[in-house]
């Protein structure tokens, strides 16, 4: 009923205002609802626009600045009024697809990033990849310095052994700031923490000097790295900090250093220390394989600072001395096969390589022989007896016992390769190599530096060569500790027989 | 018959959306236009100011709503979607019934009566002219007294003369449902005004 009658009223609407037709006309049509359409009718024809309310008359300017304010203080989104809207879709399609494109093509530029070495296109990534690594990560200043330092040193070796002085330089500034960072971040750190960052700055200055002795020429940038930092450093590291001839003769011309100038091995010692002694150790190595000759007070310099070192212990470093030991036989070997007439003060340092190779768990040199000589009435490290470390066995040992004993030739062979014969020296069984000399290198609280039974033997240095060494018949009586199998020998052969 | 005029005037230019016709004025405004969206202005701006003014009493609420009107169509011109057969008017009338809906929600209805006496010099009899005025402005008073959807349906067909189709669109129903909604305003304007005493 009603929709009938919403459909009468309708039509009689559009009658009346299309066709112009009267009310009553058209409820002549709707009889039936005539009575309930007459009044609704007569409303509707009275709403039309020319009856609406009348507006104001400056109504339509009123507007227009009404609009005009609202436009000004409404501005459309800025995407909206530079994109049109299919230019606003087109647009945002190719945006999306950048944005997949950059971010495939730099996750593969972060991955050659990480390669990258400064020079290369790439380095600029990789630090502003660090820097978004250390913003992600959130670790200690200490740890990000750690981990920097190590990085910045990669950079350099990887620089100076291909030869690129230029870039090296630059890297070797970058490991600078970044190494007296690391030193600052351990300066504020506990102890714990700062002691094992100091430990690898020494570490890394190890490396450094390594790096200078492998790579000779290209080494520049890193010696100049090294004597800017030993200028920073306490005098232990800057007495060895360089490795050029000038610096080797006076190296040669040092006398060894006083014990009280080496780090001590327990507690905190400043890092520089530690580097110090691997470093000079390093230097005075490389200063005598340059000579071709080992002094007295280089072999008493080199006894104190191959036992020093062995007996840090510090982490990592176990490599550079046996980088040391190895070279140190080649230089023992060179210096004896060449007339070195201080042979006589090599005894020490020889038993220093064995005992350091003992200590740091090491195979002894493979080749290195001492036998037996006449006599020889020098003392056995007459420069510098002092030099010895403390807690070694004695130096001035009774001649007495070397010069009674006979003078049947006496050997140390360690390992199992053949002993070349050399001066005439026949075969003879093998003694234990404790029986060449003091080969406990003791630590400073006294405690013999014995190799960890656990520790996993090292191959032996290559430089090492089959050397005989006639050795000096001036081996102290010194209380001799268990070999290791490899040198045991028969229980019953008498280290006095030397 | 009014008819939306910018629908009436067709570019030489390929419809903008697939099967709809759009006129270029259109089309360019959709493109952020500021000229094309002024002729736009120009051609409905009145409507849509009476079609406020009768629902809205406060003179200068009405010219507020209708500015605010098409300062939304502006900013959303870009977002606008011709359908066919539907004029930009019916658009712009939806956005009006949004926005007068949000005046009286926040208390913005006023049933002050519009001047009299604008209505008089329409008229030649003083007198008539007089009683024309009173009854328009009671008959608009009685128009605001409705319910939202009876203001719409009475305004959009009977002052603006729209088709149901395109009514339908504005308030979203079916045109047999707002033949129905269009009666019902109508009664309930009836019963208002007969209640005041009112006889139209």
């Amino acid at each position: 009923m009603r929709h009938t009658l919403a459909q009468a009223l309708d039509d009689c609407i559009t009658r009346i205002r299309r066709d112009g037709d009267s009310i009553e006309h058209c409820l002549a049509a709707h009889p039936q609802h005539a009575a309930q359409l007459k009044p609704l009718l007569v409303l509707a024809q009275r709403m039309t626009a020319e009856t609406a309310p009348a507006a104001r008359p400056d109504a339509r300017q009123r507007i227009d600045r009404r609009l005009d304010q609202l436009l000004a203080t409404h501005r459309a989104p800025l995407w909206s009024r530079i994109f049109p809207p299919a230019a606003y879709r087109l647009a945002l399609g190719s945006a999306v697809a950048m944005v997949v494109l950059a971010v495939i093509a730099f996750a593969g530029a972060g991955i050659a990033a990480q390669q990258a070495v400064p020079g290369d296109t790439l380095y600029g990534v990789r630090l502003a990849t660090e820097r978004a690594e250390m913003a992600v990560r959130r670790d200690a200043p200490l740890t990000e310095h750690q981990r920097l330092s190590t990085r910045r040193l990669a950079e350099l070796r990887a620089l100076v052994e291909r030869g690129d002085t230029v870039n090296g330089a630059q890297a070797a500034k970058r490991y600078e700031a970044e190494h007296q960072a690391l030193l600052r971040a351990a300066a504020a750190a506990p102890p714990v923490q700062a002691e094992a960052a100091q430990r690898l700055a020494a570490a890394q200055v190890i490396e450094l000097a390594a790096l200078r002795d492998r790579t000779g020429a290209t080494a520049a940038p890193v010696s100049e790295l090294l004597a800017r930092l030993g200028s920073q450093t306490p005098p232990a590291l800057a007495v060895a900090k360089s490795g050029d001839a000038s610096t080797a003769e006076a190296a040669r011309a040092a006398p060894p250093p006083a014990s009280s100038q080496l780090p001590a091995p327990a507690g905190h010692a400043p890092a520089a220390r530690y580097a110090g002694v691997f470093v000079q150790l390093l230097s005075t190595t490389a200063a005598a394989e340059r000579a071709g000759v080992i002094t007295a007070a280089q072999s008493a310099e080199l006894t104190v600072l191959l036992s020093s070192a062995s007996t840090l212990n510090i982490g990592g470093e176990h490599a550079v001395v046996a980088t040391a030991v190895g070279r140190l036989g080649a230089a023992l070997a060179a210096c004896v096969a060449g007339g070195c007439a201080t042979q006589a003060a090599l005894t020490p340092l020889i038993e220093s390589v064995h005992a350091s190779a003992l200590a740091l768990g090491l195979p002894p040199p493979p080749a290195l022989m001492v036998q037996s000589s006449p006599p020889i009435a020098a003392p056995r490290v007459a420069a510098s007896p002092a030099a010895r470390p403390a807690a070694t066995t004695p130096v001035a040992a009774p001649r007495s016992a070397a010069t009674s004993a006979p003078p049947a030739p006496t050997r140390v062979v360690t390992g199992s390769q053949p002993v070349p014969a050399a001066s005439g020296a026949a075969a003879a069984p093998p003694v234990p190599a404790a029986g060449s000399g003091p080969v406990n290198v003791a630590t400073p609280s006294g405690t013999e530096a014995a190799a960890p039974a656990t520790r996993a033997a090292t191959p032996p240095p290559a430089a090492m060569a089959p050397t005989t060494i006639t050795a000096t018949p001036t081996a102290t009586p010194a209380p001799v500790p268990s070999p290791p199998a490899a040198t045991a020998g028969p229980a019953s052969q008498p280290t006095a027989a030397r | 018959m009014q008819q939306d005029r910018l629908l009436d005037v067709k570019d030489d230019e390929p419809p903008a959306t697939g099967g709809t016709v759009i006129d270029g004025t259109l089309r360019r405004a959709m493109a952020r236009d500021q000229s094309a969206f002024g002729a736009l202005y120009e051609a409905h701006v009145e409507r849509i100011h009476r079609h406020v003014r009768y629902r809205v009493t406060d003179p200068n609420t009405a010219e507020d709503i209708t500015a605010q009107v098409f300062l939304r169509a502006w900013q959303a011109i870009d977002r606008y979607r011709p359908v066919e057969g539907r004029p930009f008017l019916a658009w712009l009338f939806t956005i009006a019934n949004n926005l007068i809906v949000d005046h009286h929600r926040r208390g913005g209805r006023v049933t002050t009566g519009i001047d009299p006496a604008r209505h008089a010099a329409t008229t030649e009899n003083p007198e008539e002219a007089a009683v024309n005025a009173d009854l328009q402005a009671q008959l608009a008073a009685a128009i605001r007294r409705l319910k939202p959807e009876h203001q719409l349906i009475v305004s959009l067909r009977l002052i603006e003369d729209m088709e149901y189709e395109d009514i339908a669109r504005v308030m979203n129903k079916k045109p047999g449902a707002l033949r129905v909604t269009l009666f019902r305003a109508l009664a309930a304007l009836r019963d208002d005004l007969s209640k005041r005493g009112i006889r139209p």
